[in-house]
């Protein structure tokens, strides 16, 4: 992997502040409106302003063009550079990366990176103009859920995994959230309820996607020599990967199959320089309910098909061996596309500066890991105190 | 008087198979095969992923496989133009590559593993009022 020598000689890059606008349904709030107070949020946690910000990178994957330029509009307007940065589920998660590639390597010492989407009711994918639309859409096979859903009938065949252990991923998630003000829903739900809900793809319920909700997430990015010149307690940035699955000669392969999220998450610890036993807390992207099982295979917390059996177990609890979505991750936290991203590493910040209250993962963590999955891609980090 | 027209089968979307001008006939999936490496691909595209070779043959594809995985949909797309309930799957073809598509015959009797074969049928009419085909999957019937 040539990039780790270049990684190695870039500059430290820390997260310095951190803020986000609460997710859910704002029929009446704008996308700048939702943008600026996440803005405001992250450059008082930073204890910076606007003027500080010498480089911008704006998550959204709905309507990107101009958002960047029309957010960051709304608290100032110095002539910096800004990009729109798209990767589906994984943008804001993106725009972090450029902003740590750009800042490591001396460009700038202090960049905004921000996630903001606002998006309609109901399952993506459907079809709004025949005419543009492919087979895939006519014939109903377009369906986010049913990608996860295949994979997890898989599983259940493969592993004797069980609906009830897909489903507990919805009860703990459900669970987080009653103690994050800034979750969609703040409902506890059992077993059953989870189980019992309208049934979207075998053996994916309703309760067990994510929905789809509006909401901003924002950033200060800076080189760790400069933090001293900020209130916020910085967090680095150890380590990052992103990738897209490989074509396999040897049968089965993409999003159904296994293997490219393994290989982004070797290439996060080796630039971290950690192994999977070392993270204390992490966000992982539960799109759906078995995103969840699957990741803590992949990420290495436990053996290939133990997953669902691991969750089930507790020990991806607050108080488990490795706590996953302290917060309620996608599922409950909520999933406006572009901000989600930014909002997985605003947890994370949380939990290794020691401010994340109830949900405070016990033991001091310092190390962290976010895993966020864009349609083709993925977007890991390792963030360490 | 006015003359009964002959009706065609058309393709809902072009690309993934052929339907043969003689009316009683099967249609076919076409995929490619690298002149190079030998491997097959499915829908035709034109580099090969296996060895980067430009150069790929169309062929008609045995429409054979065993279940990789599967899901059943309850949720109905907007738009979409089968109705649910209905079956996902992905199915591995003798050929090794993959195929992706819906089961309406028997999706309450999958299972992993299982035999497959592709078949074709008219999903509906396009406004000159020739029939729209579309690809399956079901069990093989033994």
């Amino acid at each position: 992997m040539g990039t780790l020598e270049a990684w190695k000689k870039m500059r430290e890059v820390c997260i310095v502040g951190v803020g986000l606008h609460k997710f859910g349904r704002w029929p009446d709030k704008s996308v700048g409106a939702m943008g600026r107070e996440a803005i405001l949020t992250a450059l008082d946690d930073a204890g910076a302003e606007f003027k500080d910000i010498e480089a911008g990178f704006s998550g959204r994957v709905q309507d990107v063009t101009g958002t960047g330029q029309f957010v960051f509009g709304e608290v100032g307007q110095t002539g910096i550079l800004i990009d729109n940065v798209e990767k589906a589920c994984a943008s804001s998660a993106t725009a972090v990366r450029i902003a740590t590639w750009a800042i490591g390597a001396g460009l700038y010492d202090v960049c905004l990176c921000t996630g903001v989407e606002k998006m309609e009711r109901g399952l993506l994918g459907r079809v709004t103009d025949e005419s543009r639309a492919g087979y895939a859409q006519l014939m109903g096979m377009f369906i986010m859920p049913g990608v996860y859903a295949m994979r997890a009938m898989r599983h259940m065949s493969q592993y004797g995994s069980t609906p009830e252990m897909f489903a507990q991923v919805s009860v703990k998630s459900h669970k987080n959230g009653t103690m994050n003000p800034y979750a969609q829903y703040q409902t506890e739900l059992t077993l059953e309820q989870v189980l019992n809900a309208r049934m979207i793809c075998d053996p994916i319920t309703l309760y067990e996607c994510s929905p789809t909700s509006d909401g901003a997430s924002a950033a200060v990015v800076c080189a760790k020599e400069v933090a001293h010149r900020f209130r916020g307690k910085p967090i680095t940035i150890a380590g990052w990967a992103s990738g897209t699955p490989e074509y396999k000669p040897e049968g089965v392969g993409g999003d159904v199959a296994e293997g490219f999220i393994a290989r982004l998450a070797k290439e996060t610890y080796e630039r971290a320089g950690v192994g999977p036993k070392d993270i204390a807390v992490c966000q992982v992207h539960d799109a759906f309910a078995p995103g969840e099982v699957f990741a803590v295979e992949e990420l290495g917390f436990c053996p290939s098909g133990e997953g669902a059996r691991y969750i089930w177990e507790g020990k991806a609890d607050i108080g488990g061996e490795h706590p996953v979505n302290t917060d309620g991750g996608l599922e409950s936290r909520g999933h406006p596309m572009g901000a989600t991203g930014i909002a997985q590493l605003t947890e994370i910040i949380h939990q290794l500066r020691g401010t994340a209250g109830p949900r405070q993962v016990p033991g001091d963590p310092k190390v962290g890991l976010t895993h966020n999955v864009g349609i083709g891609g993925c977007q890991m980090f390792i963030l360490t105190r | 008087m006015t003359e009964a027209k002959e009706k065609k089968r058309v393709p809902l979307r072009r690309g993934a198979f052929e339907i043969p001008e003689e009316p009683g006939a099967e249609p076919y999936l076409v995929g490619v095969k690298c002149r190079k490496c030998g491997k097959y691909f499915f829908p035709m595209r034109h580099v090969c992923l296996n060895c980067g070779g430009r150069e790929l043959d169309k062929v008609p594809l045995k429409g054979k496989g065993k279940l990789y995985t599967y899901t059943i949909v309850r949720q109905q797309l907007p738009g979409s133009l089968v109705q649910v309930p209905y079956g996902l799957a992905m199915v591995s073809l003798e050929e090794g590559c993959q195929l992706e598509t819906v089961v309406t015959e028997g999706f309450e009797s999958l299972e992993i593993g299982m035999d497959m074969e592709v078949y074709f049928e008219k999903i509906r009419e396009d406004a000159e009022g020739n029939d729209q085909i579309v690809f399956k999957v079901r069990a093989v019937r033994s």
